[in-house]
């Protein structure tokens, strides 16, 4: 069996090449069908969006142009745009991509842990279509254990690589439970939004929000279930809540040292964390001074996301040590399960054997107590058992082996007779 | 021997603490309470070896007085687990358990006969111990959150930013350590003055004579050593208050644990100074 890919991602294709070739909810029962019928065993779609990606396993290794005609046949595209854009890997490179691929090592933003989930999603459709069996279930099996291992064995994914990530992470080392904080909007732009986003996975305890657009904060407010306040009263809220994130358009401060000091009095200095992500800046700097207020701009986020970026590049080179470990390991295992049939014929053929041979011998000797019989049969199948185990071991330890060797040889590894001094011939 | 299977098994405490705290193992956690809780069992085991043997609870030997520190440590991180879910402060209490389990390990254990049999003796000297184990905690707590703090405010994002939990946790270390350390030492420092009055009524005297009686026969000791447990105990009950009736931010009251800590230390010094 050979596995081939052919795909493309945003290091391959620009976005409008790869908003050509999403793929659909609704399209893929078809897809899979029109992939199937050319000749293919197995066949897994990825599609996010950043990469669209054709897993499939032949009996025979087939060309990218093969490979581009069967994609052309099966989703109506136009294949020379395609072939522009696209990669097409085979064997151990594609089995290399895929693990790569789940583990986030091939993603824009190194380590992002949702394409782990993605590529699960991706098995689970195709099997949902029945487009995979025994080689891409193994696959499936290896790339998700893989993924998990390189995401626990290494901080690929330790440190937040985007700005509003990182806010939410800095806010978790002031406040230890975000369940019981509450974080105060000010602004309704992307920045903020993503912020908002961020804060609700980490299950936040409350979200105001407050625009000069009050429209515009209710909005947002009823998409994500917070509380929309007016411009003019975000100095009270800034009373009670932990959590400021700030990003308008004004240019001027629009909270000032005075200001929060006498806010910080009345709040009877709990710890503020405020992040001013504004440019022109929306908080004045001269309140970093103040006891208990953690201030951070938007240079100091970037720093962070920086910093942490180049922590995750180091970290993808021992994810890159994992997966080369994990790829020779994958190819035993598939040599392993090609022979699985072969050993079962042995073991079938010894079965018969012995009862062939153990009903010669009772006709023989005229036994027909059963107590006896079983005892018989116990006994020669304990005996066939045990010397296959260790005859199926061997093969299985061998199997990946690239040596050829004689019969005689092959023999004596079979039965761990001795070691071969030189099985090159 | 048990005393050295402790010591084992606090190094796996400690060791399993050191998983969790810097390669964030899950499993770390479990394990790290596991074997404080099996030293804290073969410590205990130890002193009901001698209990057994002497007839008696010894507190005045070297071994025991190690022994129950170790004890005092222990359950002060087991506590402290318990009520923040973190075993980072164990970082610094488990090694108290492995110096003063290594200490016990050397140290004479000759028994003295007790000269007035008192409850109030073997009152006073856990909850004086754990009381002060608590407010090591409290103050390691108050070093850790003052450290992070100033981490967050000149964001400098190095190792220690990274270990540390966050103000939050700290600050509710701090919160708890400071209480229990108040209430344990008082109450020490109460039956430790219940203990002396009993001296006095088996001597037939009055309590301010038997007072009299033993700061003139050890001025430094028991000058030092009552005045600082008192500064210690009205500091700290002051502190509380301050905090429960008017509210205190966490880092003032990080660092006033630390200030109240050295009357804690100078009542140590003024045992050590007078041995």
């Amino acid at each position: 069996m050979y596995l081939t890919l052919l795909g493309l991602n945003h290091n391959s294709a620009p976005i409008d090449i790869r908003e050509q070739f999403a793929i659909q909810e609704d399209q893929y029962n078809k897809l899979y069908l029109n992939i199937l019928s050319k000749d293919v065993s197995e066949c897994c779609i990825i599609s996010t969006c950043n990469r669209v990606e054709f897993y499939i396993f032949t009996d025979e290794d087939i060309s990218k142009d093969t490979f581009l005609e069967i994609i052309e046949e099966a989703m109506s595209v136009d294949r020379y745009k395609l072939d522009d854009h696209s990669y097409h890997k085979s064997g151990r490179d594609a089995i290399e991509h895929i693990f790569s691929v789940a583990s986030g090592l091939d993603s824009l933003v190194v380590g992002e842990p949702q394409v782990l989930g993605q590529v699960k999603d991706a098995f689970q459709r195709a099997k949902d279509n029945f487009a995979i069996s025994t080689f891409m279930l193994h696959l499936q099996d290896y790339t998700l254990k893989i993924a998990k291992k390189v995401r626990t064995d290494t901080g690929i994914c330790n440190n937040p690589v985007s700005v509003s990530y990182a806010a939410v992470e800095l806010a978790k080392k002031i406040f230890d439970n975000l369940k019981s904080a509450s974080a105060l909007i000010i602004g309704a732009g992307e920045m903020c939004e993503l912020a908002i986003k961020h804060f609700i996975t980490s299950e936040i305890g409350s979200i105001i929000i407050t625009n000069r657009t009050y429209e515009k904060a209710v909005n947002l407010a009823n998409e994500y279930n917070a509380r929309a306040i007016e411009f003019d009263k975000f100095t009270e809220a800034l009373e009670e809540v932990d959590i400021v994130i700030s990003s308008t358009g004004a240019d001027h401060f629009i909270i000032t040292h005075d200001r929060m000091a006498s806010i910080m009095n009345t709040r009877k200095h709990k710890p503020l964390f405020i992040i001013d992500i504004a440019v022109p800046r929306d908080i004045d700097p001269e309140i970093a001074k103040i006891d208990n207020i953690y201030l951070y701009d938007i240079d100091d986020l970037k720093q962070i996301v920086e910093s942490n970026k180049k922590n995750r590049e180091k970290e993808a080179k021992k994810a890159k040590e994992i997966i080369d470990v994990a790829i020779n390991k994958f190819y035993k295992s598939v040599e392993v399960m090609k022979i699985n049939p072969v050993l079962k014929d042995v073991k079938d053929f010894f079965i018969s054997t012995k009862d062939n041979e153990l009903k010669k011998y009772l006709e023989k000797n005229n036994i027909d107590n059963e107590a006896e019989i079983a005892k018989l049969d116990t006994f020669m199948s304990s005996v066939i058992n045990k010397q296959l185990h260790n005859l199926f071991t061997n093969i299985k330890t061998n199997v990946d082996s690239k040596k050829i060797h004689t019969l005689a040889d092959a023999a004596k590894i079979i039965f761990n007779q001795e070691e071969i001094d030189n099985g090159e011939k | 021997m048990f005393i050295s299977y402790a010591l084992m098994v606090y190094i796996l405490a400690f060791m399993n603490i050191l998983l969790r705290v810097f390669i964030s193992s899950k499993i770390a956690v479990i394990l790290a309470v596991f074997f404080a809780l099996v030293g804290l069992g073969l410590n205990i085991h130890e002193i009901a070896i001698r209990y057994v043997l002497v007839g008696d609870f010894q507190s005045s030997t070297l071994f025991d007085f190690s022994i129950f520190l170790s004890i005092a440590f222990n359950l002060t991180f087991l506590f402290l687990f318990y009520r923040s879910k973190r075993v980072v402060i164990g970082l610094f209490l488990i090694p108290f358990s492995i110096i003063f389990t290594t200490l016990s390990m050397f140290a004479p254990t000759v028994e003295f006969p007790s000269t007035v049999y008192s409850l109030w003796r073997f009152g006073h000297l856990p909850f004086v111990i754990l009381g002060s184990t608590f407010f090591i905690a409290s103050f390691i707590s108050s070093i850790m959150y003052l450290i992070q703090d100033n981490n967050l405010r000149l964001k400098r994002f190095g190792k220690l930013y990274k270990v540390f939990p966050s103000l939050d946790t700290l600050n509710n270390i701090n919160n708890i350590s400071m209480r229990v350390g108040f209430y344990f030492f008082t109450i020490g420092s109460i039956l430790g003055f219940l203990w002396i009055v009993q001296i006095a009524e088996v001597n037939e005297i009055s309590w301010f004579k038997s007072l009299q009686f033993i700061l003139a026969a050890y001025p430094s000791f028991f000058i030092i050593k009552i005045s600082f447990s008192m500064i210690t105990c009205i500091y700290f009950a002051i502190l509380i208050l301050i905090k429960v009736k008017y509210g205190l931010p966490p880092k003032k009251l990080a660092m006033f644990t630390v200030i109240g800590f050295f009357s804690v230390i100078l009542t140590y010094i003024g045992v050590g100074v007078s041995l």
